[in-house]
């Protein structure tokens, strides 16, 4: 490999990355968000409250969701996606469900998109599930317990009171997941899924110049995760009100210090 | 005075966790205006008894009347009953998420469906009172102990219940942050709310209660008005404990 090599392949393949740049950045952006959409109901499902005086069939059916919430994360947190992908893919092809059929779609976003996609957020789904478990529970009895005392309804206590502070505590933990399924959405290309890695497959088979295509690939999903890592930065300062100062690189420039003294 | 019904009668209340005893055959009861206080050692069951009342707790068997319904019955609603009978906690148990003007506004909007702005002036009202007029923007984590206590009665009065339950409410406090609490529930006192006090301050059982209970091991020991509480009762245990006690 030489540096002719590089630029040659931006020069002639760099709408391949560019395509594959947009259908990464989607996949992995629908993806943590319907996950984590998904995730919220499945916590409640793993965290059904069971009054001690309920009787037998309220019991029973909570009981239940509880077990199949479970059973799910499980699941699912215990395969890779990988393989995940293969079974649905080749699930629905079995039940006679062709999604290049279903949805056509253009260019990259062709039926194998979306079912990349429904398998990424189903597997986000399971992991977000954890992460808002985890932060409910973080949450005090205390919290709970004023807002029940107020009269409010276990509905109310949970989306008033209990959700908002554990979906906040819970933010450094969802973004690493965005940075993770960015990363991550690189295993759909065996279900053809024109992502970033397989649009830099592709490029590589046509220009034979393998190790150039996968060194410009590292170097953009590099920047992707960083850019993403500075975003989550930036809306953790703006949750917390400090000022909007960016500052990428973590260094305590005297501006920023300033400028937060100032907002104390 | 005893012609009148009372507001809270408690009959039989009896609670177990398990192995454990907690309340044995309590009975009681509280009239419109009246201020009573809980004494009594840790794990007598002053707490249990509080938070039965609100039904954060479940009785195991007896009778909770409030106005003369029994609001243990399975038809009752919890929420309908915890909106009129409000509750202070030891530890504030204030929303994080929320200034403490919004802590005060939004039981009101959501729970007794008051309008936006009426819950508002109430609230901002209920805070100048308790002294925290200066503070309606703040969080809970910016405030002191004694400023949450303060944001956590404004709470509650401004659901306008027809009773307050404080659970010792001065327990977590800083020594100087305790008598200025004292004194607003004084003057709430004074204000013809209904009050039941769990507390280890003896001054505010001798001045501010109208009767006091002396609980012990899960039974009522000994319940009286204050001076007799405080001087008249021989009973050795009770005397031991105010003798002894903070």
């Amino acid at each position: 490999m030489n540096s002719g090599d590089i630029s040659y392949l931006l020069n002639n393949y760099f709408s391949f990355f560019l395509r594959g740049i947009a259908s990464t950045i989607l996949l992995s952006l629908l993806g943590t968000f319907g996950g984590l959409l998904l995730g919220v109901f499945l916590a409640f499902g793993m965290r059904v409250h069971i009054e001690a005086n309920d009787p037998w069939y309220h019991k029973a059916w909570k009981r239940l969701i509880q077990f199949l919430c479970h059973a799910y994360s499980i699941l699912i947190r215990g395969t890779p996606m990988m393989v995940q992908a293969m079974i649905f893919k080749y699930g629905c092809q079995a039940m006679g469900l062709n999604w290049n059929a279903i949805a056509p779609g253009i260019a990259v976003f062709d039926g194998w998109f979306y079912a990349g996609l429904i398998v990424i957020t189903l597997n986000t789904a399971a992991y977000m599930g954890e992460i808002v478990k985890s932060g409910l529970n973080g949450v005090g009895s205390d919290q709970t317990e004023g807002a029940l005392s107020l009269g409010m309804s276990r509905g109310e206590t949970l989306f008033l009171v209990e959700l908002p502070q554990a979906l906040r505590n819970a933010i450094p933990t969802i973004g690493n997941e965005w940075i993770v399924n960015i990363k991550d959405s690189s295993v759909l290309n065996v279900i053809g899924v024109a992502e970033l890695y397989f649009m830099s497959g592709q490029a590589a088979n046509k220009s034979y110049r393998t190790i150039a295509a996968f060194v410009i690939v590292a170097v953009i999903y590099l920047l992707l995760t960083l850019i993403t890592t500075g975003l989550l930065k930036l809306v953790e300062r703006k949750l917390d009100g400090k000022p909007f100062v960016p500052n990428f690189f973590h260094f305590n420039s005297k501006k920023s210090q300033a400028a937060e003294k100032e907002a104390a | 005075m005893e012609k009148e019904n009372p507001v809270i009668e408690l009959r039989h209340i009896a609670k177990n966790f398990g192995e454990g005893d907690i309340l044995k055959d309590v009975s009681l009861s509280v009239n419109k205006g009246d201020c009573l206080v809980i004494l009594g050692p840790s794990g007598s069951g002053k707490s249990t008894l509080l938070r039965c009342i609100n039904r954060l707790e479940h009785p195991s068997s007896g009778e909770i009347l409030f106005h003369g319904k029994n609001i243990l019955d399975r038809r009752v609603k919890e929420t309908e009953v915890r909106q009129k009978i409000s509750m202070v906690f030891q530890s504030f148990n204030l929303f994080n998420n929320m200034d403490a003007l919004e802590n005060c506004v939004i039981g009101q909007v959501k729970v007794l469906g008051r309008k936006r702005e009426e819950a508002v002036k109430i609230a901002t009202k209920n805070l100048e009172n308790v002294g925290m007029g200066d503070r309606l923007h703040y969080r809970p984590k910016s405030l002191s102990g004694g400023q949450k206590q303060r944001v956590a009665i404004a709470r509650s009065l401004s659901m306008t219940p027809d009773v307050i339950l404080f659970d010792e409410p001065t327990s977590a406090l800083d020594p100087e942050m305790v008598q200025g609490i004292l004194d607003l529930m004084k003057d709430i006192a004074n204000s013809g709310i209904t009050m039941i006090v769990v507390t280890h301050e003896m001054s505010f059982a001798r001045d501010v209660a109208s009767r006091v209970i002396f609980m012990d091991k899960g039974v009522i020991a000994n319940e009286g008005t204050p001076k007799y509480i405080f001087e008249e009762c021989e009973d050795e245990r009770l005397r031991r404990f105010i003798n002894g006690g903070r």
